[in-house]
């Protein structure tokens, strides 16, 4: 899969989980919902940082 | 006394880094002027980045948001920045790459090259500056109560709307570019500093208050709640969601970094910065909730959305709070809005300049201008928050909303081969206005549905439209050219 694809495909998965599973997950109530959109802010940054690493190597 | 003489020392410092800067820039050369020859390195990049991003709304705003509503404060910043990431990887890089293989300074630059139409340019000038001027107005009259507020009435509101026009001016218009993405780095590192201090000191006062606020089952802790339903979550998001392609002051900084590297430094210490900036402003509202519950901390009345931005003030001025520490978030809410206005006043300055005054003027007749306009600009910015029109505040808050419609045309540049020009103008035209007047006759929703949903939803419907519309009727007109060059050449045409 090519990185864009992949990127994109992650990104609005989390972007989807951010903004739905508050609402539809009870379970978060439990945990509480700070910590998992921190998981998720964490795990775009880390996406986004692979991401624009392989824009790079495209690059070279 | 101490309000002043910290003032006067970061004036200094600021001012000896923009006349550094302005010893270091090609004079004369408007590259340079508006955007630094796109040659900053990315750990500058990445705090201008930020801090322009970051206003004082942080500091005051989402404190108090994150006090009266809980976490949902947090939930509704972090979907902006995931939001950003994907933007600023997917379009930003995108106009990192045309914005310096053509050599673009305005926002508008880009839209002109992808859509053909100086008009649409043009328009996009006047309707950014039109949105922005109350939203950077705005960002004056916070941090200039807070002043007031903090030094005990020692530093008066009008002292303090002069103190932060004078600063705005002298850094943008000695060091243009440059020196502001320079004074913006040292701003955002006193920002994230100072705010990582407050933190640290809230959190010594003994008790843990956020464990409180767990322990009775406090209704700021939990998600959804009595503020945080499916449609307020949305009105508050959408419009911050695309913040990156539709705000000109972050957009002009995407064309900064010097190579792909600094691009990528750039978003990432954007991200890092973003991040923990977040974490500490709604953390620090929610420990103050915790006490004010413990009785440590007044209570403040949540139920008037207006005392919603008392809560620093009120532990500013807290007679427990060390002065020097008062003195320090004071002055770091005061850096936060100088990076947003001097950002804004360069960015429109550059956009009058280029795309309303035309390439027509020499480059050095545009660096005279650009200053002249930022002079200008930051007197008419400043005159409104001293005079404080009510209507300032309802279009400041609504400033995102009215940028909404030029997301389609930022994104879509990059999805189709054919420049749609009467597209891009009827999209920025209708779009703009429909949502203008829709805030002037005060609607926030229509139908039930927020009104960012209806901005963002017009304009992209208009956009998607007109882009087939456009393909079409120019994919007509290719093959009736190529039939009638056949007929003429005597060829036939299956």
């Amino acid at each position: 899969m090519k990185p864009l694809n992949a990127f994109l495909i992650f990104s609005l998965a989390v972007l989807t989980a951010f903004l739905v599973a508050p609402f539809t997950a009870p379970w978060l109530q439990f945990i509480y919902a700070y910590p998992y959109w921190l998981c998720l802010a964490v795990l775009q940054v880390i996406a986004t940082w692979l991401y624009l690493r392989s824009l790079e190597g495209e690059e070279r | 006394m101490i309000a002043y003489i910290t003032i006067a020392a970061f004036a200094v410092v600021g001012t000896l880094i923009a006349l550094y800067s302005w010893r270091v820039s090609k004079r004369d050369d408007p590259v340079d002027f508006f955007i630094a020859s796109h040659g900053l390195g990315g750990f500058t990049s990445a705090l201008t980045y930020a801090a322009t991003t970051y206003s004082a709304f942080m500091m005051i705003g989402l404190v108090g948001f994150s006090y009266a509503t809980g976490i949902g404060a947090f939930g509704f910043e972090a979907a902006y920045f995931v939001a950003t990431l994907l933007l600023l990887a997917i379009v930003g890089v995108r106009l990192w790459k045309v914005g310096r293989a053509e050599r673009h300074v305005s926002p508008s630059e880009f839209l002109l090259s992808r859509y053909q139409s100086g008009l649409t340019a043009a328009l996009a000038s006047v309707f950014m500056a039109v949105a922005l001027i109350p939203y950077a107005s705005i960002q004056i009259i916070g941090p200039a109560i807070l002043l007031e507020l903090s030094s005990g009435g020692t530093l008066p509101y009008s002292v303090a709307v002069l103190v932060i026009t004078v600063l705005v001016l002298v850094w943008g218009f000695i060091g243009g570019f440059r020196g502001v993405a320079w004074t913006d780095a040292l701003q955002g590192l006193f920002m994230l500093s100072s705010a990582v201090i407050v933190v640290a000191w809230v959190f010594s006062w003994g008790v843990n208050p956020i464990g409180h606020l767990a322990s009775i089952g406090h209704s700021t802790l939990k998600f959804p709640n009595w503020f945080w339903t499916p449609s307020i979550f949305l009105a508050y998001t959408l419009p911050w969601m695309f913040f990156a392609v539709t705000n000109p002051q972050v957009v002009q900084r995407l064309y900064a970094p010097r190579d792909l590297k600094s691009y990528r430094v750039m978003v990432i210490g954007f991200a890092s910065f973003g991040l923990l900036y977040t974490l500490l402003t709604t953390v620090l509202g929610l420990a103050l909730r915790g006490y004010s519950e413990l009785g440590v901390f007044p209570d403040i009345d949540v139920s008037r959305r207006a005392n919603w931005n008392l809560v620093t003030p009120t532990l500013l001025s807290l007679a427990v709070i060390p002065q020097w520490l008062s003195t320090l978030v004071a002055l770091s809410v005061l850096a936060a809005a100088i990076t947003t206005i001097d950002s804004i006043a360069l960015t429109i300055s550059s956009m009058i300049t280029r795309d309303l005054l035309g390439k027509a003027l020499s480059s050095r007749g545009q660096v005279a201008a650009g200053r002249a306009v930022l002079v200008g600009l930051t007197l008419f910015i400043a005159s409104f928050a001293y005079l404080k029109p009510a209507f300032i505040v309802d279009l400041a808050v609504k400033s995102s909303t009215l940028l909404l419609p030029f997301a389609p045309l930022f994104i879509g540049g990059f999805l189709h081969k054919r420049p749609a020009k009467y597209t891009s103008l009827l999209t920025v035209a209708v779009g703009f206005l429909f949502t203008l007047f829709m805030i002037v006759l005060g609607f926030s929703s229509i139908c039930g549905v927020p009104l960012c949903v209806w901005a963002l939803g017009t304009s992209t419907a208009i956009y998607a439209i007109g882009v087939a519309v456009e393909s079409r009727i120019g994919e007509h007109s290719a093959n009736t050219a190529i039939n009638n060059s056949a007929g003429k050449l005597g060829l036939k045409h299956h």
